[in-house]
């Protein structure tokens, strides 16, 4: 008997901590200077109100997204909500049609899956919200009601990474790629363009299949060491820093083999500085979902958009120019 | 008839050390490169992390009790080892925060399984998700840099050419083996989990062990997360996923009853070890990762049958 | 002085229930004192209170050698000096016989654990109790009666002053009894006192000094055993006269109607039995502990594999590889162990006894609950079964009454040929003799009945015919104009006369 009226007080504390943290977990930035009562929907008179839908809040990457999209918002006087949808479709799928229900007049995600969430934007579209991916965007985007993609290219990044590596290389040489979960998306894309590259160089050899280690630094960094000792390997590519910085860690700093990745996430800057990493390509998430934003308020303003495909280029980071992106 | 019983015994016991040799001559014969003493140096480092949680998850199951949530335990405590590393305290400030924090997620299981009598799989799957959730909360999402050369060091070292962090893993399989076999406690440990009712009515604070159990396993989650963090030179919050499974599969292969009861230290040696050249030889023969689950999976049912097998025998 | 444990006034509730009204119990040193009652009558309450295992309601005292007792768990109640046998053992089975007998109480050097002196110390005491084992065998690897008496010889080890064994006999052997109370007599001699629980009066009248009854949680009275008879002791357990313990009813035999025919088991546990059962008749199967008995009739069902034999049911031959074959032909097996292959401990009285003929039950094809309940309630009438409802956990019925509720189960299925595993083991006076009555009434409906029993007195009581085994043999059989105990005794332990 008193184990149970326990548990259903501690019950009740724990679901009132969850109501509590999901209040304050809304980034909402209401411009300063405005009533904030107004709910409805009415597109003039009031700040536009505009929800961005990560597909997940858990690496530098996505954090440089939240927070060039909150700082893009206050600029421009926007309402903003951000929410997370944990790698999970269904709750992106959800997220969406909660946004559509609440009123908010435009919807930006990054589709955790471009299919599954193909149907969702649409129904958004049809109830007249302004709906634009970020980062990746939904297959067959134009005929689902998308107004306008802002991302940057995974297969264009593949393609700078493994460009500059074969530079490097001057043309020849083995190496080994690590790639991110094997479904994943952004990792095929990439991929997709380190083939594009390697198609020009009948000498660069992958000595081993590419090794899945899911974005993770410490399966990267064994595996790497386990091949150090079994190949003569001159470069390794590798799908994210994350699993860059493993590979330095493996082969140490300043190894003499070449070793990039792709992001721009602070780890992998430092592992520029020290040389345990040759290089990455940012990809500047940052800059996807700030022009995302200002697409949505010109299209919410009436105005129309000179090309609705707004593609962020991706820059080459080494030692040489670290400095200038930390 | 009881010659045929004791062979059949021992090699049943024995079973794992034997499959381990010979994947080791295996590996050997398809890549001389792995006998290599670089590479042996490398089993060692890879094999310590996980070396380290399974002898810890070895007290819970022998007691009777399974824990889901240590990988996220050497998440968080990574995390906060990262941010206490950065050079501002001496460096036995992270390792000591890092495994109070891990005793206090074990402390946290024990008491849920133990006071509370939920079942074991449920409370640490709660915990599991909590404290992974912790682990992203404390860091921001990002992983933590910026760790100071001298932490960083101590998983690059070694004495003799044998890497820190499998001298670590020694000290600790020292302490747990003898404290198992040789201590009250150890042989309390295994009363409980071999029959909790008789280990209660033969006097036995069954509460305080069970308990006792999971913050072991948490204190080394602890340590585990303190050393994870000096290896790859980053506090990851998305780090260790899964490392359960594999702490769970080096003691289940190593022989230790999922029922509780049962299980010898050199077994989970023997399991953490086996694990770990699977991994590193099929990397270095550059088998797909795809197989290496699949291989692992089929050693662990192959574990299980032989244990459920020997456990039919009588009652 | 006199006693060495008064407990005075001894209540003790729980939710609904009142387990222990005010009753008392006197132990002198040195003695063996038997606590009698039907199941349910508080005897186990009790003594989980002298364990400190339950708390006793305020008022009331216990003294222990004339001193204030308050055990509040069973630590502190060995480090008294009192310990307990518990009715359900309680051995670590992947543990050593050395650890099993020093858990909890370690032998210690240095402050850590001295092997060497729990093995010389455990080598000791078996050889004292008789036992033939190694102190490093494993306990899985021993049988059921040789785990019993470790755990006899853990209660001995403890150097208690009151020894409470709770049906400490009920699976070993009658040499291994005789072993047992050759070593109890030994304990008396040293001013131990034995508190003994259980339902076998002819223990009780062999082995106690005196004997305590308790009924429905009331004290009923003390006396010495050499003061009363049997039919005195079951009045006072029962609360009224009960003159014939084992009732014999009236039936007519008639045809044959179930032969098993040379059955051997694929494990060679049974070696060549055949035996057959007519319509009308109680048939017992008599023998030792190990014999073999439990063992012939899972082949015969079909729970384990047979190397040969053949099964024959109303005149046609059977081939059973699974229980399903048989018991479509009609026929229901009763097992040993009611609460691991014969009850769902968690459900209730009303989901188990539909489990077998639950095809009885359906409409349409769907289960029908109305049907159920019914038929649960027919049988809750015609079996006597104590229970506040249908719908109580069968888990908190006491023994007897789930003993009858997995007959009920069975009896749903209106079977022909019925076949029990020890049906009254650990099941009181009263329920027993509701169980030898059902028994009765089935063969008079034409019916047959195969019973297993290790009471002798029970198997000569009821039964028609005896079939012996022998370590997985045949041993002979004896028809119910010649029952005796000595034959009974001389084909169970294979001596040629």
């Amino acid at each position: 008997m008193k184990k149970k009226k326990f548990l259903a007080m501690l019950l009740a504390c724990v679901m009132t901590l969850a109501v509590l943290t999901g209040c304050s977990n809304k980034s909402e930035t209401t411009p300063a200077g405005n009533a904030p009562a107004s709910n409805d929907t009415s597109s003039d008179g009031g700040a536009y109100k505009i929800a961005l839908i990560q597909q997940h809040q858990t690496n530098a990457f996505q954090i440089a997204v939240t927070e060039a999209a909150e700082a893009k918002a206050a600029e421009l006087g926007v309402e903003l909500k951000i929410l997370s949808a944990d790698q999970d479709a269904a709750t992106q799928i959800s997220q969406i049609e909660q946004c559509v229900t609440e009123g908010y007049q435009a919807i930006l995600f990054e589709p955790v899956d471009p299919d599954g969430l193909r149907d969702a934007a649409k129904n958004a579209a049809d109830a007249g919200v302004v709906v634009i991916n970020i980062i990746s965007a939904c297959t067959d985007w134009e005929n689902a009601g998308i107004s306008a993609v802002s991302y940057g290219n995974n297969v264009k990044a593949g393609e700078t990474e493994m460009q500059q590596v074969a530079d490097l290389l001057g043309g020849k040489g083995n190496i080994a790629i690590l790639t991110g979960p094997s479904a994943d998306a952004g990792g095929l894309q990439r991929m997709e363009g380190y083939e594009n590259i390697l198609a020009n160089y009948p000498d660069i050899v992958q000595v081993v299949s590419p090794a899945d280690c899911a974005w993770d630094t410490a399966q990267a960094q064994a595996t790497v060491e386990s091949w150090l000792s079994a190949y003569d390997l001159d470069a390794i590519v590798c799908e994210n820093d994350g699993m860059a910085v493993g590979a330095g860690n493996a082969a140490g700093a300043n190894s003499g083999i070449i070793i990039s990745g792709v992001d721009g996430t602070p780890d992998g800057f430092e592992a520029i500085k020290d040389g345990r990493i040759t290089g990455t390509v940012s990809q500047n998430g940052g800059a996807m979902a700030a022009n995302g934003i200002e697409a949505a308020v010109t299209l919410l303003s009436g105005g129309t958009l000179e090309t609705n495909v707004l593609v962020t280029d991706n820059t080459w980071i080494d030692a040489s120019n670290v400095g200038d992106y930390e | 008839m009881k010659e045929t019983k004791r062979t059949k015994t021992l090699i049943s016991e024995y079973f794992i050390f034997v499959i381990f040799i010979a994947l080791v001559i295996v590996l050997t014969c398809l890549k001389p490169s792995f006998i290599q003493p670089g590479n042996l140096v490398n089993i060692l480092k890879q094999a310590s992390i996980n070396g380290i949680l399974a002898f810890g998850m070895m007290f819970v199951i022998i007691a009777g009790g399974f824990d889901m949530s240590v990988g996220s335990t050497v998440a968080f405590t990574g995390v906060l080892a990262a941010m206490l590393g950065q050079g501002q305290y001496p460096l036995i400030v992270p390792l000591i925060v890092a495994m109070l924090a891990g005793l206090a997620v074990g402390v946290v299981n024990g008491v849920g399984v133990a006071v509370g009598d939920l079942p074991p799989f449920i409370m640490t799957l709660g915990t599991m998700t909590a404290v992974r959730g912790l682990a992203l909360l404390i860091s921001n999402g990002k992983p933590i840099i910026g760790i100071s050369a001298e932490y960083k060091a101590i998983a690059a070292s070694s004495i003799f050419g044998i890497p820190m962090l499998a001298i670590f893993l020694v000290i600790i399989i020292a302490i747990c083996s003898f404290v198992l076999a040789k201590t009250v406690y150890g042989r309390r440990v295994y009363a409980c989990g071999g029959n909790l009712l008789a280990a209660r009515v033969s006097g036995i604070n069954t509460t305080k062990i069970r308990i006792s159990t999971f913050a072991i396993a948490g204190l080394l989650a602890g340590l585990s997360g303190f050393l994870m963090t000096s290896r790859v030179t980053i506090g990851q919050p998305n780090a260790a996923e899964s490392y359960e499974m594999d702490a769970i599969t080096a003691c289940v292969v190593g022989g230790v009853s999922m029922s509780g009861g049962v299980g010898k230290p050199w077994g989970v040696v023997v399991g953490c070890l086996l694990i770990t050249v699977i991994a590193n030889g099929l990397d270095i023969m550059g088998v797909s990762s795809h197989w290496q689950r699949i291989v692992k999976g089929a050693i662990i049912v192959l574990a299980v049958l032989l244990d459920i097998k020997g456990k039919s025998k009588k009652h | 002085m006199e006693y060495v444990l008064e407990m005075k006034n001894i209540s003790k509730t729980f939710p609904g229930v009142v387990a222990l009204d005010h009753v008392q119990l006197q132990v002198k040193p040195g003695e063996v004192h038997a606590l009698m009652g039907e199941n349910g009558a508080g005897k186990s309450t009790l003594m989980k209170i002298l364990m400190g295992i339950y708390t006793k309601d305020s008022g009331g005292e216990i003294l222990f050698d004339g001193k204030p007792y308050d055990a509040a768990n069973p630590k502190e109640a060995m480090d008294t000096g009192i310990a307990m046998i518990h009715q359900e053992l309680n051995p670590i089975l992947d543990m050593t016989v050395y650890e099993n007998i020093f858990v909890g109480r370690e032998l210690r050097k240095n402050g850590l654990v001295d092997k060497k002196a729990e093995i010389e110390e455990a080598q000791k005491l078996i050889e004292e109790c008789g036992l033939h084992v190694s102190p490093k065998e494993t306990l899985r690897n021993l049988t059921v009666a040789q785990c019993q008496l470790i755990e006899i010889i853990k209660a001995i080890s403890i150097n208690a002053k009151v020894i409470i064994m709770d049906e400490p006999t009920a699976a070993i052997t009658e040499r291994e009894v005789e072993l047992l109370f050759d070593h109890i007599r030994r304990l008396k001699e040293k001013g131990v006192a034995i508190i003994y629980i259980s339902h076998r009066m002819a223990e009780i009248f062999s082995i106690c000094d005196r004997v305590s009854v308790y009924r429905d949680g009331q004290y009923i009275g003390t006396d010495d055993t050499a003061n009363l008879d049997e039919t005195q002791l079951i009045k006072m357990m029962v609360g009224r006269e009960i003159t014939d313990v084992y009732p014999k009813l009236d039936a007519e035999i008639g045809e044959v109607i179930f032969e098993a025919k040379n059955i051997i088991r694929a494990d060679q546990k049974v070696k060549n039995v055949s035996l057959a059962v007519r319509r009308g008749e109680i048939l017992g199967i008599g023998g030792l502990v190990g014999a073999g008995r439990s063992e012939l009739v899972e082949g015969i069902f079909g729970m384990k594999p047979l190397a040969g034999g053949e099964i024959y049911v109303k005149g046609k031959k059977v081939k059973v590889f699974s229980p399903q074959d048989i018991i479509k032909e009609g026929v229901a097996l009763i097992t040993e162990d009611r609460k691991v292959t014969g009850l769902n401990l968690s459900g209730t009285v009303n989901d188990n006894i539909a489990m077998v003929a639950i095809k009885k039950l359906l409409t349409r094809g769907l289960y029908n609950k109305r049907k159920a309940l019914n038929a649960s309630q027919e049988y809750i009438e015609k079996l006597n079964i104590k229970t506040p409802s249908g719908n109580q956990i069968v888990g908190n019925l006491s023994g007897g009454n789930q003993q009858k509720v997995v007959i009920a189960k069975w009896l749903l299925n209106e079977p022909d040929i019925i076949i029990l595993d020890e049906p009254t083991r650990g099941i009181d006076v009263g329920a027993k003799r509701d169980i030898y009555l059902l028994l009765g009434n089935l063969v008079q409906q034409g019916k047959a009945v195969i019973m297993i029993s290790s009471e002798i007195p029970e198997l000569m009581g009821i039964c028609d015919r005896i079939v012996v085994m022998c370590e997985g043999n045949y041993s002979g059989e004896v028809k119910r104009e010649d029952f005796s105990q000595e034959r009974i005794m001389t084909l169970a332990s294979a001596i040629k006369v």
